[in-house]
């Protein structure tokens, strides 16, 4: 039997970093007894190692609890989990999508944060009921007025009953419960309608196929049926349903405002995110909206460092694609990397991770090469191209005009950093636009600024600069005109495409010379001196050298030395098997992203 | 067909700052007990070897084999002679320090049929000789060589270290003007080693000179030390034929030869390594361990087909007459030159390989750097 929809209330978390939602999670699955204490580990909802490691949370995994409140009903209470940082946004909006409340943790002695509140304001344009949590109570700088009274002014939600709790004390859960009993409303009740079923969510199990992750709105879904998805407009027979607790329990049937998952043999499918589910036999007339599809601003190419690994990066990066539709690729190729991929990313950590997730998960030697973002070129014909790899760039003779995305930063800080940060600002092109007071200690910044400045190591000088106070959201704006050049590469004499970059006409000769630098000291020192140039349009703005190796010798080698040096020389031949070979010299990974860390040297 | 045997004898007067091997000093009393072993572990080894041996070359290394007294030595070459066949020519090397020569000793080595003295000097310099911690001055390094080489013993090498903590290139290119006049005066000296410094972690040279010292010649010194020491000894009629090791023609040191050839050879004594039925295996390094069991390996790797060429491609380079590729392609099934074209040709360009006469051969360039080259090619 389907659920009452009066007895559900389906939700989310938002939260900035650090704040406790991954902990205020493990507690109310523990409160409701969804899994024991005993069998309870950190972070439950974060499956990926990478998440537990870095303490944040990338991937939106739901978890359906009952709760038995202090009226006597059971409440299905299904919490769709999302994540905390800027670059992940897309997957916010897709959880809300799902949702009729979210619960609104704020840090009882931090406040508000710049993500934060860019979440919140997507909740409220979804209609959802937010439920404040003000979390860390029994920290002893805790200030709650304060975080009530910042609630009500920034967000402009009201905050006087905000459920006070300490999720590592185990205070104030049960609250919790409560007032998403109260203030969340029940999913409408559409029973008598065709399926439609939104798909939030998806991944690939080698066993079953495609697993799909899906909230119902109208109608019902059995373990029986044969669905359709409409916009891919193709049908399959559901193999397996079920609800996740947060582990995978198999229903029969599922109805209206319920969360659950299904399988059915789905191969070969791109897309289903954001699609519509409906029954094949009596289908919806009209799919659910959707999701927008998420825009990639950052690009960057990703290649094997062994080309006979291409066909495997391939279908990696297709696998992950199907859990995560913000990831762009497009083949590419390169003279120094060879065959790899163009791949687009929400921002820096998702590139990150989505890096990591390819080498850890699918076992693959990776090289990345430096972000960049998508430029509006127009050529001296008239014509318009977008770039999304500096390599590709048209000759300054062959362009008219370069422009590139701007976005709007809303940086949130207290009182002793805003000059600091307005320095960082400035030094990175920024426009200052507006100042508003929080607080009597905080305020919101607001600059204009260039993407590309932002992806080259802005976020961490942020960090470092505030003392790790300040927190960062952005959104694009619009696309200037700027004054822009390409700074190439020359290593050994030929020009290294994939270590090409776009760069602003001012800071470029300093650029081109920190970059020197930096290269020559992350490649080793190989059997040949090694000159490294930068250059803007032909014309040498710096020049160094990698000293030639001179001494790699054993001066002895007797019947007790064979094994032991042969070990010794094949430890040397590993190491190099980690680098990629550009014509006859190894460069590591990290000369890829050496142009990534100059900013902090020269701004 | 085995051809050589090593046997390890550890005693010493004193153990070097820089020493690496089963080398102890102060074990003297020892010695009776260690040599009880030794003959046992020859007798039992040679009963099981399933290779067939005929001896051309047995070699005393150590340690100083020139320290124990020469009873032992002849016991040890009894029990060899009562259990193999030996070669009409057999050679029979012996190491030595300088300090450690006597004319009576020289006399008995003859009589045992011993035919090769190597002389461990390091250098002629008073300052480098104390800064390496030897326990012997450069008078004693000349009075003990000047023996072996007025001895009937028909030939003699001296080792020399270069790379040293205090040591210039003018001090070295002196050393090496002294070596090359001893030769003249004496056609005994065949042979001269010489070796760069190099240094194993937590050696007790790290003390007085720690690593990054700016006592050591930097590469590019230690660079031109190798080339100067090339082409002095070269000039003097010295054949340069392995990385470190320079010989009168025709005299090139057998033994070591093979661990070159990649051929298989016989061990025995604490730490003694062997190759022996396609198996490296070597005894217990700790002088205790071996007594209670010197019939136990401590280290013991099969050598499958790849690890096999790997070897014997960074044996062969050492040579300096390098790698017969035809003769390597029949031995091991496996073309080097075409599986790796690219690099051989990229190397020779570069001046650090050279194919001549279908020899495949590190140039003078290329010695210093020899490892990466080698690295290129496994």
């Amino acid at each position: 039997m389907p659920t009452d929809p009066q007895l559900i209330r389906n939700f989310s978390i938002i939260a900035h970093i650090d704040h406790g939602k991954s902990t205020l999670a493990d507690r109310l699955l523990e409160f409701t007894g969804t899994i024991e204490q005993r069998a309870m580990q950190d972070q439950v909802l974060d499956t990926m190692d990478i998440e537990r490691e870095r303490g944040i949370t990338i991937k939106a995994q739901p978890a359906r609890m009952d709760y038995k409140a202090k009226d006597g009903k059971t409440y299905v209470l299904n919490l769709i989990d999302t994540p905390g940082h800027v670059d992940f946004g897309y997957e916010v909006s897709r959880s809300l999508e799902a949702c009729e409340g979210a619960l609104l943790i704020v840090d009882a002695t931090q406040g508000v944060e710049a993500q934060t509140l860019a979440n919140v304001h997507l909740a409220v344009e979804s209609n959802l009921e937010i439920v404040p949590v003000i979390n860390k109570i029994d920290l002893p700088s805790a200030d709650p007025e304060r975080i009530r009274q910042e609630i009500e002014e920034v967000i402009g939600w009201p905050a006087d009953n905000a459920v006070e709790t300490s999720a590592k004390n185990n205070i104030g859960i049960e609250a919790v419960l409560e007032a998403i009993v109260r203030d969340v409303p029940p999913p409408k009740n559409n029973h008598d309608k065709p399926l439609r079923a939104l798909v939030f969510d998806s991944f690939y199990d080698s066993y079953r196929g495609i697993i799909v992750y899906f909230r119902v709105l109208d109608g019902a879904i059995t373990a029986r049926d044969r669905i359709r998805f409409m916009a891919n407009k193709k049908n399959f027979e559901i193999t397996e349903l079920g609800v996740l607790k947060p582990n995978q329990v198999k229903v029969d049937r599922l109805g209206p405002g319920e969360v659950g998952y299904l399988a059915a043999s789905i191969k070969d499918v791109a897309t289903l995110v954001g699609d519509t589910i409906t029954s094949a036999e009596a289908p919806a007339a009209e799919a659910l909206p959707g999701y927008q599809p998420a825009k990639p601003m950052v690009f960057a190419g990703i290649y094997p460092v062994d080309n006979e690994q291409y066909p495997e990066l391939r279908d990696a990066l297709e696998k992950l694609k199907l859990n995560d539709s913000s990831l762009f690729f497009e083949p590419e190729s390169s003279e120094a990397l060879g065959f790899g991929f163009r791949c687009g990313f929400l921002g820096l950590l998702h590139m990150e991770i989505i890096q990591e997730r390819l080498e850890r998960e699918y076992d693959l030697n990776l090289i990345t090469t430096a972000p960049s973002v998508i430029y509006r070129v127009t050529k001296t014909d008239g014509s318009i191209i977008m770039v999304d790899n500096p390599a590709l760039l048209p000759d300054a003779n062959h362009r008219e005009l370069i422009e590139e995305p701007i976005v709007t930063a809303n940086i949130i800080v207290p009182n002793d950093y805003v000059g600091a940060l307005m320095e960082l600002c400035q030094s990175r092109r920024g426009v200052y636009i507006d100042m508003k007071f929080l607080d009597a200690r905080r305020n919101l910044l607001i600059y204009e600024m260039p993407l590309s400045e932002i992806i080259t190591d802005f976020y961490d000088q942020l960090k470092s600069r505030s003392r790790g106070y300040a927190s960062l959201d952005y959104q694009f704006l619009d696309y200037r005109s700027s004054k822009l050049v390409k700074l190439d590469v020359l290593i050994a004499g030929d020009p290294v495409d994939a270590l090409s970059a776009i760069v602003h006409a001012d800071k470029a000769a300093s650029y081109g010379r920190h970059l020197a630098v930096k290269l020559k000291n992350v490649i080793p020192r190989q059997m040949f001196e090694v000159p490294i140039q930068a250059a803007i349009g032909g014309k040498i703005v710096a020049r160094t050298n990698v000293s030639a190796v001179r001494k790699n010798v054993l001066a002895k080698c007797y019947g007790g030395d064979i094994s032991r040096k042969r070990k010794l020389l094949e430890k040397q031949k590993e190491g190099k098997k980690r680098m990629k070979s550009v014509g006859r010299i190894e460069i590591p990974q990290e000369a890829f992203m050496a142009l990534l860390k100059i900013d902090s040297e020269t701004s | 067909m085995i051809e050589t045997a090593y046997i390890h004898i550890p005693f010493c007067s004193y153990k070097c700052d820089f020493c690496d091997f089963a080398a102890f000093a102060g074990l003297n009393h020892r010695e009776g007990e260690y040599f009880e072993a030794l003959s046992q572990e020859i007798k039992e080894r040679l009963t099981n070897t399933q290779e067939s041996v005929k001896l051309s070359s047995i070699y005393f290394g150590g340690g100083t084999p020139g320290m124990v007294a020469p009873h032992y030595i002849k016991a040890i070459l009894d029990q060899i002679a009562s259990r193999v066949e030996l070669s009409s020519d057999l050679e029979i090397c012996l190491e030595a320090t300088p300090h450690s020569v006597s004319k009576q000793k020289l006399d008995q080595w003859k009589a045992l049929g011993v035919s090769r003295l190597s002389v461990g000097i390091e250098s002629f310099h008073e300052d480098e000789l104390r800064s390496i911690g030897r326990d012997h001055s450069r008078q004693e390094a000349l009075r003990g060589l000047e023996l072996a080489l007025t001895s009937e013993i028909p030939v003699v090498s001296i080792d020399f270290m270069y790379g040293l903590p205090t040591q210039t290139l003018e001090s070295w290119q002196a050393t090496l003007d002294e070596a090359i006049a001893l030769s003249q005066r004496y056609p005994a000296l065949k042979h001269i080693s010489a070796y760069g410094l190099q240094l194993a972690e937590n050696s007790p040279l790290y003390g007085r000179f720690p690593r990054d010292s700016d006592s050591y010649p930097d590469e590019e010194l230690f660079a031109a030390m190798m080339f100067l020491l090339i082409d002095k000894l070269r000039q003097a009629g010295f054949v340069h034929y392995e990385v470190s090791n320079f010989a009168k023609e025709g005299f090139q040191c057998r033994h070591n030869s093979t661990y070159w050839k990649n051929r298989p050879y016989l061990a025995f004594g604490v730490g003694a390594h062997r190759y022996v039925d396609g198996v490296r295996s070597a005894n217990w390094r700790s002088f205790n361990r071996y007594i209670r069991g010197f019939m136990e390996n401590e280290f013991v790797e099969e050598i499958d087909r790849e690890t096999e060429i790997k070897e014997a491609v960074m044996l062969g380079l050492r040579m300096r007459a390098g790698i017969d590729l035809a003769a390597f392609s029949s031995l091991y099934g496996y073309r080097l030159e075409e599986s790796r074209h690219q690099e051989i040709e990229r190397l020779c360009e570069a001046g650090y390989l050279s194919i001549e006469n279908g020899r495949l051969a590190i140039t003078d360039k290329g010695l210093p750097i020899s490892n990466s080259i080698i690295v290129a090619l496994i």
